[in-house]
C-alpha cells in the first residue's frame, strides 16, 4: 500500500558569540575539559543569569530571516528536568514567547520552489557533554551555557529530499547571517527528526513518531529511510505506529525506541523570573533588517532570471556566500555573467577542490578574472591561450599582463605593423607573387603562411588576410 | 482527588521518597491546601487578568555585552565535587 | 556598659576617636558568639579565623560599618567558607564566589563574625528546621524566634552583633524581628543585588537586614545597595544616602491601615488576651502617627483576596523553589549519594538531603506546575497576586505607606504547631506582610511594645522604590515608641 510521508523537524543550531548567553564565560570549542567554565554554568546555589545581548541580536537576525513574526519583549521560560548533564536542573529556553514564530523559508528542491512553514525559532542554553566510559561516564561543563537556537518546523515537509534540502538550505541561511560556524562535525547542528505516514491521500497526519538528536544531514537522510521502511512495514501488516521518541542509531543504521508518549516528561515549564522581559526595540529590529544580506535563494532566483544561468550553476555558485560575492563583483566590472559563469563553475572551483582552499584564499583575485576577460574580449588573446594565462597566473601568482607579456602571447593586430611584415614576405618572393591569381586559393594560404612564419605566428590572421589581398592585387 | 500513589509519583519526578507515615502527613497537608486553594478558585474575576510574574515593570533591563570573558579556575569549580577523574566530575554510566 | 551594645553611629564615633578599636569590638562579639551559642543557636559555622584575618585588611576608616561586627546568614555565598543554607544536602558546600552582598560588606570595612541558622533552604517560619536544630528567642529561650532568618535576628537581639543580614521571601526578616524585638528591613526588589543569595523563590526572595534601630538599618542598606550586572531584576543606583536623610520629619504623611485585618469581629472565637493587647498597642501607634502630625486614615480590601495571600504565597514560592533546588543533586556539589546508576545516586542525596517539611513542600510546588494543574493553581497564584498588588498600588496614589501589627501574638512558645491554618487570624494577621513581597515594596517591622516583657511590633509598607519614605516614617515613630535599641535580657540603651 502507498503512504504519504510527512515529516517536521527540529534543528539545534550553536550561535558564536564571544561568551556564552547567560554567562561571561567563553563560547569556545576547547581540547581541555572544564575550563571555559563560570559559576553560572555549574549552576552553584545563588548563581543568576545574564542575557548577552549580542547572542539576542543573533537570534533575531535568524527569525527575521526566516520571515517571523517577532515578540516585543524577550522573555524566557525554565525547562525543568533532571539529567546529569543540565547542572541547573533546568534549562533556560524559550516556550511562550520565542524570539521568532510563524515564519517560512522559500527552497529550492530539485528545480521546484518549496516554501517550509517555520513553527518557531527560540533560543536556549546548552547542556554539560558526557564522555562515557567502561562503568562510569564524566561530565565536562565546557558546552554548558552555549548559545542555542531551536528551529521548530511545521510537518510540512513530504520528502527526504525535501527535508535535506531544507537542512542545507538552513545551514546555509546561518552561514550568510554569519550568526554560526554551523559544523554538523563539530556537533554545531543538530536535529531532532519527526515522521508520520499515512494512507495516500487522506485527510489527516498519521501517528508520528520522534527521533531524537541526530548529529549529521547523512544520519537524518539513513534515519528517515529506516523509519520510513519500518512504519511502512508495520501499517503494512495492519498494526498501528505507537506515538513515541526513538533513537537513531549510526552502528545498526536503525531506530530505537526511547520512551512512549505515556512516558512523556512534564517539564512544568514557567517563566525564569530571574530574567525580567528585555524590550526589542524598533531600532532594533530595523536595524537587523536592514543588515540582513541578500540570501542564496533570491540570489539563485535572480541569476536563473538575470543572468540567464542554469539552476545548478546558479546553485553552485550561491552556495557559497564569498564564491557570490566574487562571482557579481566580476559580473559589476560589466563582464558576460554566463562567461563568468562558467570560468567560475569550472576553471575556479576547480582550483579550490583540487587545492582545498576558500575563494577568499585564493589568489587569483576578481581584479585578475576582470583582466584576463578583458584580453579575451578584445581578441589579444584565444580563449584557448586564456587557460593557460589562467592556470599560469595561479602557479606563479602573477597578473594575466604580465603572463601574457612574459610569453609575449599578444597578438598583433595593427594593420600597418602587418603591412610592413606582408611587403617583406612579398618583396622576398617577388617571382611568386607576380603570377598571383585569386581564383588560385592555395597561393594566398602560402602567402598567409609566410606571414605568420615571419610574425612568429603573431600576426593576427583576419588583418593578415585582408592586407595580403590588397598588396597582391596592386 | 489525590491520592497516596499519586503522592509518590510526585515525589519520584522530584527525585527523592518520603517515609510511608510521612505520605500520610503530606495527604492531610494537602487537604488543607486545597482547601485553601479554594480561597483562590472563589475569585472569579481573575479572568483575563494577566499572571504577575515580577513584582513591578523593570526600566531600562540591561543586557550584557558580548565583550568581556570571564572563567574560574577549574580546581576550584570542582572543589566541591565529591568523585573526580582527572578535570571532570565522574559519575556512574549515563545510559540515554 | 559595653560598646558592643551602642548604636552603630555610637560605635563608629567610639572607633574613630579611638575610644575602642575594631579588634575589641570583633573579639568581643566572638567571645559572645560563643558564650551564647549553646542557649541560642544562632550560629551554623562562628568564623573566628576568617574575621580575625578581615581585621588585618580594613582600611576604609570614613565607613560607617568599619570595623564594626556583623552575622550573615547561611544562606549568603561567602568564597572559601562553609555555606549550608542549614540544609544536611548543603552540610559540606564551600562555595568559591562571594555574594554581591557579602563583598560589599566587606569593602565597607565590617567584619562578619558568622553564617547563621536559617530554617532549612529558608522555607519556613519557626527557626527550628535547620539541619544544626532549633533557634531560641533570646527573651524566652522557650519561645521560638521565627524564621527563616532566625540566626540572624536572635544574633541582633541578643547582642552579639549591632546587625546582621538577612533574606525574606514572605516575611523571613520582619516576622523574627518582630519576636525578637529589633528591626527588620527588606528594602524594594532589586535594591539590594540576589546574587550569591541561595534561592527560595526569586520573585519574591529580598536580601535584608536586621539592627536595633532605624538609623542602623539605613547605615547598613546604603553600603550594601547599588545596581549589580551580576543580577539583571537589580536596580538603577537611586544615589542617595538614605542615613543621611533620615529626619523624622513625618508631618502631612497619608498612611493607611486594612479595615478587615483590623476589624476584631473578623476574629470571634479566636480572641484571647494577647490578640487584645496587639489590637490596643496598634491603636497607641496611630495614636503616636497622628500626634507625629501623619494622617490615619482605615482602606478596605476585598476580604477574599486578603484571605487567599497564604495561599498565593504557597503557590508561588513552592513551585519557584521546587525549580530552583533542582540543583541539589550531590553531583557537582554536596555530600554523595550512593547507588548503582546515576538515579539512584540523585535519589539518595536528595532522599538524605531534605528533611520531610522541605520535601512536603517541593511536592506541592510541583503539584501547582503540572500541566493539568498549572492553570488553575499557578497562574491563578499570579492572577490573584497582581490584584492585591494593584489595589495596594492603587491605594499608595494617596498614602505614602500602609501600617499593621507585625503578628498577632508574640513569639510563640515551641509546641504550638497547632495553628488552624484556615482561621481567619492567620490568614488575615500572620501572613499580610507577603504583600510587600508581591510588588517587591520596601517593608519594614519595628518593636512598638510587649506582653509580658515579650516584644510585638508594627510593619510599614510603601511604594515600590519609596525605600527612604518608609525608614523615615519608621525613624520617627520608633523615638516615640520607646523600643529603639534594646537588646534580649539588658534594659533599652
Amino acid at each position: 500500500m502507498e503512504y504519504d510521508v510527512t515529516i517536521g523537524l527540529e534543528v539545534h543550531c550553536e550561535l558564536k558569540s564571544t561568551s556564552k548567553v547567560f554567562s561571561p564565560s567563553p563560547n569556545a570549542y576547547s581540547e581541555k575539559s572544564n575550563t571555559n567554565i563560570s559559576v553560572i554554568d555549574l549552576g552553584f546555589p545563588g548563581i543568576l543569569p545574564v542575557v548577552n545581548k549580542g547572542v539576542i541580536k543573533k537570534a533575531l537576525t535568524v527569525a527575521t530571516a526566516l520571515n517571523c513574526e517577532t515578540p516585543e519583549y524577550m522573555i524566557f521560560d525554565r525547562k525543568n528536568y533532571y539529567y546529569p548533564d543540565l547542572p541547573k536542573g533546568y534549562q533556560i529556553t524559550q516556550m511562550h514567547y520565542p524570539v521568532g514564530t510563524n515564519g517560512y523559508l522559500d527552497i529550492y528542491v530539485e528545480d521546484q520552489v518549496k516554501r517550509i512553514y517555520i513553527h518557531d525559532t527560540h533560543l536556549e542554553e546548552d547542556t554539560a557533554s558526557l564522555d562515557h566510559y567502561d562503568g562510569y561516564s564524566l561530565i565536562d561543563y565546557n558546552r554548558c551555557g552555549v548559545p542555542l537556537l531551536e528551529t521548530v518546523t511545521e510537518p510540512c515537509m513530504h520528502s527526504i529530499d525535501e527535508a535535506l534540502s531544507f537542512l542545507e538550505s538552513l545551514k546555509r541561511l546561518f552561514l550568510y547571517t554569519d550568526v554560526s560556524d554551523a559544523k554538523t562535525e563539530l556537533g554545531q547542528i543538530r536535529c531532532d527528526v519527526n515522521v508520520s505516514l499515512a494512507p495516500k491521500g487522506s485527510k489527516e497526519l498519521g501517528v508520528k513518531v520522534e527521533m531524537k538528536n541526530i548529529n549529521s544531514f547523512y544520519n537524518v537522510k539513513m534515519a528517515l529511510e529506516s523509519e520510513i521502511k519500518r512504519q511502512t512495514e508495520l501499517l503494512n501488516k495492519g498494526m498501528k505506529i505507537e506515538m513515541e521518541t526513538r533513537r537513531y542509531d549510526e552502528s545498526t543504521m536503525e531506530t530505537y525506541r526511547m520512551r512512549s508518549k505515556v512516558e512523556a516528561v512534564d517539564y512544568k515549564y514557567f517563566i525564569e523570573p530571574n530574567i525580567p522581559p528585555i524590550k526589542l526595540t524598533n531600532e532594533l529590529k530595523s536595524e537587523v533588517k536592514e543588515s540582513l544580506p541578500e540570501l542564496a535563494f533570491s540570489k539563485i532566483t535572480r541569476y536563473i532570471n538575470e543572468y540567464g544561468l542554469s539552476l545548478v550553476d546558479a546553485k553552485t555558485i550561491a552556495k557559497d556566500k564569498e564564491l557570490a560575492t566574487y562571482y557579481e563583483n566580476i559580473i559589476n566590472k560589466g563582464k558576460d555573467p554566463k562567461m563568468v559563469s562558467n570560468w567560475v563553475t569550472t576553471r575556479v572551483l576547480g582550483c579550490l577542490s583540487k587545492d582545498e582552499i576558500t575563494i577568499s584564499e585564493f589568489n587569483f583575485t576578481e581584479e585578475k578574472m576582470v583582466e584576463l576577460l578583458e584580453y579575451i574580449e578584445s581578441g589579444k588573446i584565444s580563449t584557448k591561450q586564456a587557460k593557460d594565462v589562467f592556470y599560469k597566473c595561479i602557479e606563479e601568482n602573477k597578473t594575466p599582463k604580465k603572463v601574457i607579456k612574459e610569453s609575449g602571447m599578444e597578438q598583433i593586430t595593427d594593420e600597418e605593423e602587418i603591412r610592413k611584415i606582408v611587403l617583406e614576405v612579398l618583396e622576398e618572393n617577388s617571382e611568386v607573387a607576380k603570377d598571383y591569381n585569386p581564383e588560385k586559393g592555395r597561393m594566398l594560404d602560402f602567402f598567409i603562411g609566410q606571414t605568420m612564419k615571419k610574425s612568429r605566428g603573431k600576426a593576427n590572421p583576419e588583418v593578415a588576410t585582408k592586407v595580403l589581398k590588397e598588396e597582391l592585387l596592386k | 482527588m489525590i491520592t497516596k500513589d499519586k503522592l509518590k509519583e510526585y515525589a519520584e519526578k522530584l527525585m527523592f521518597r518520603l517515609e510511608e507515615e510521612q505520605y500520610d502527613t503530606l495527604l492531610r497537608e494537602f487537604d488543607v491546601i486545597l482547601e485553601q486553594m479554594k480561597l483562590i478558585e472563589d475569585i472569579k474575576e481573575i479572568d483575563g487578568i494577566e499572571p504577575m510574574t515580577f513584582p513591578f515593570e523593570l526600566d531600562n533591563v540591561r543586557p550584557r555585552e558580548d565583550e568581556k570573558i570571564e572563567t574560574i579556575d577549574t580546581e576550584m569549580a570542582l572543589s566541591n565535587a565529591k568523585e573526580k577523574i582527572g578535570t571532570e566530575v565522574k559519575v556512574p554510566k549515563v545510559v540515554e | 556598659m559595653s560598646y558592643l551594645d551602642l548604636s552603630i553611629e555610637k560605635m563608629h564615633e567610639a572607633i574613630i576617636n579611638e575610644k575602642v578599636t575594631p579588634e575589641e569590638l570583633v573579639k568581643e562579639s566572638l567571645q559572645r558568639a560563643k558564650d551564647y551559642q549553646g542557649e541560642y543557636n544562632s550560629f551554623v559555622t562562628i568564623t573566628e579565623k576568617e574575621a580575625l584575618g578581615e581585621l588585618t585588611k580594613i582600611e576604609n576608616k570614613d565607613s560607617y560599618l568599619y570595623g564594626i561586627p556583623c552575622a550573615i546568614k547561611d544562606n549568603l555565598s561567602t568564597k572559601g567558607i562553609l555555606t549550608t543554607a542549614s540544609s544536611n544536602i548543603l552540610k559540606d558546600y564551600i562555595p568559591c564566589f562571594d555574594a554581591t552582598v557579602v563583598s560589599k560588606l566587606k569593602e565597607s570595612g565590617s567584619i562578619s563574625i558568622g553564617k547563621t541558622v536559617l530554617d532549612e533552604l529558608a522555607m519556613g517560619g519557626t527557626g527550628t528546621t535547620g539541619h544544626t536544630g532549633i533557634v531560641r528567642n533570646p527573651w524566652n529561650k522557650e519561645r521560638l524566634i521565627g524564621g527563616s532568618s532566625a540566626g540572624s535576628c536572635a544574633a541582633v537581639a541578643s547582642g552579639i552583633v549591632p546587625f546582621a543580614i538577612g533574606s525574606d521571601t514572605g516575611d523571613s526578616i520582619r516576622k523574627p524581628a518582630i519576636y525578637g524585638g529589633i528591626v527588620g528591613f527588606k528594602p524594594t526588589y532589586g535594591r539590594i543585588s540576589r546574587f550569591g543569595l541561595f534561592p527560595f523563590a526569586c520573585s519574591l526572595d529580598h536580601v535584608g537586614c536586621f539592627a536595633r534601630n532605624v538609623k542602623d538599618i539605613a547605615y547598613v542598606v546604603d553600603a550594601i545597595k547599588g545596581h549589580d550586572d551580576k543580577d539583571m531584576t537589580s536596580l538603577e543606583n537611586d544615589n542617595v544616602k538614605y542615613s543621611a536623610r533620615l529626619d523624622g520629619n513625618v508631618k502631612g504623611k497619608k498612611v493607611f491601615y486594612i479595615k478587615e485585618i483590623m476589624d476584631i469581629n473578623n476574629y470571634e472565637g479566636e480572641i484571647d488576651k494577647e490578640l487584645e493587647e496587639v489590637f490596643k498597642n496598634f491603636e497607641s501607634v496611630k495614636e503616636k502617627c497622628r500626634e507625629l502630625g501623619m494622617e490615619v486614615c482605615e482602606e478596605s480590601i476585598d476580604i477574599r483576596l486578603l484571605k487567599a495571600i497564604f495561599s498565593t504565597y504557597m503557590t508561588i514560592s513552592c513551585a519557584e523553589a521546587t525549580s530552583n533546588n533542582s540543583n541539589l543533586t550531590g553531583i557537582q556539589f554536596g555530600p554523595r549519594g550512593e547507588g548503582k546508576n546515576i538515579e539512584e545516586i540523585m535519589f539518595d542525596a536528595r532522599t538524605k538531603g531534605f528533611s520531610e517539611l522541605i520535601k512536603r513542600r517541593f511536592v506541592l510546588g510541583s503539584y501547582v506546575l503540572q500541566k493539568e494543574n498549572q492553570e488553575k493553581l499557578f497562574l491563578n497564584a499570579g492572577r490573584i497576586r497582581r490584584m492585591i498588588v494593584d489595589k495596594i498600588n492603587q491605594l499608595f496614589e494617596k498614602y505614602d505607606a500602609f501600617i499593621l501589627p507585625g503578628s498577632s501574638s508574640t513569639a510563640p512558645e515551641f509546641q504550638s504547631e497547632n495553628i488552624d491554618k484556615l482561621s481567619n487570624r492567620y490568614l488575615l494577621l500572620e501572613n499580610h506582610m507577603a504583600i510587600g513581597n508581591f510588588g517587591g515594596m520596601p517593608s519594614i517591622t519595628i518593636p512598638s511594645g510587649k506582653i509580658d516583657n515579650m516584644p510585638i511590633g508594627i510593619c510599614i509598607t510603601g511604594r515600590a522604590k519609596d525605600d527612604l519614605n518608609v525608614l523615615n516614617i519608621a525613624y520617627a515613630l520608633e523615638n516615640v515608641l520607646g523600643c529603639k535599641g534594646q537588646i534580649a535580657g539588658k534594659e533599652n540603651k
